[in-house]
């Protein structure tokens, strides 16, 4: 039996089958444990709301996934709703800005390495893993919204709308969030590569 | 003449929008001569394109050893069991 195949919803076998998969996903958005499980819950409890609208046109993962995604924004959205955006705004503080990245005449004030592209599957699965530990390193409710944007694909103007902040503070957030893991990746990816094992 | 902080400011923009004419050919120009800068926008457009490539799978990203605990599993279960006997 694939999950493509299209059949009666199993709300009892939901956990054991998608449950850590879920987790998974959750955790690469929202990367805190708690707030993950929380997500996964909200997200089963939803899908078990809305049985009757399953259709069987999506596997029942693809199904709840879909609910998950609508999760991890609301919870993102609570977080930042918890504690002023400002606060978001002044962590971006601790991230390298334009006087660290540049010096007075606006040229770079470090060289820049030029990273190889990972090309094979043990390259990339360092390049993953460098690549997460990067993310992990920025303070965790800039890394939520840098996920949202970059591999949750949600646009500026929606993740604007969603978190109350102007598109200004938002470009200055993500433009930090981009540089401090270019620069993360430049020592971790390269230094992975250099000792044949991963920085830690 | 564009700066290198001006090249950066454009290069990051230009995965939130699509850049105009004038700066597409100003951040070429400058391209062109500047190895820094060259360097810079293939290290982004590098971290762009893994992104792109874990699109469909995010979780992919997420270390191997990362997963539900059984007491997290304990507990979802429970709560379904809750829910799915008070809406059968």
């Amino acid at each position: 039996m694939t999950d493509t195949t299209s059949i009666a919803p199993d709300p009892e076998s939901w956990v054991e089958r998608y449950g850590n998969y879920l987790f998974r996903y959750a955790m690469t958005f929202l990367r805190e444990e708690k707030l993950a499980e929380d997500a996964v819950q909200e997200c089963l409890l939803a899908g078990l709301e809305a049985l009757a609208k399953y259709t069987g046109s999506a596997s029942e993962k693809t199904w709840l996934t879909g609910i998950l995604k609508h999760k991890i924004v609301d919870s993102v959205r609570q977080q930042s709703r918890e504690k002023p955006m400002e606060d978001i705004e002044n962590l971006a503080d601790a991230l390298p800005d334009e006087d660290d990245l540049f010096d007075e005449t606006a040229h770079w004030s470090h060289p820049i390495v030029s990273l190889d592209d990972p090309s094979t599957a043990l390259d990339n699965k360092r390049f993953w893993e460098a690549l997460d530990k990067c993310i992990s390193a920025l303070p965790p409710k800039l890394a939520r919204l840098f996920m949202l944007r970059e591999l949750g694909g949600m646009d500026s103007e929606n993740i604007c709308q969603e978190l109350q902040i102007t598109a200004t503070n938002l470009w200055t957030m993500l433009y930090r969030c981009r540089m401090s893991l270019r620069q993360c990746l430049e020592v971790r990816w390269l230094g992975s590569r250099r000792s044949g094992d991963a920085v830690v | 003449m564009l700066s290198c902080k001006d090249v950066s400011h454009l290069v990051a923009r230009s995965a939130d929008r699509k850049l105009s004419l004038t700066e597409r050919v100003g951040l070429r120009f400058h391209l062109w001569i500047c190895d820094q800068c060259r360097r810079f926008e293939h290290n982004m457009a590098l971290i762009g394109k893994a992104f792109k490539q874990l699109g469909a799978e995010p979780e992919s990203l997420c270390p191997p050893h990362i997963g539900l605990s059984p007491e997290a599993e304990e507990r979802l279960r429970q709560t379904l069991k809750h829910h799915c006997h008070s809406h059968p």
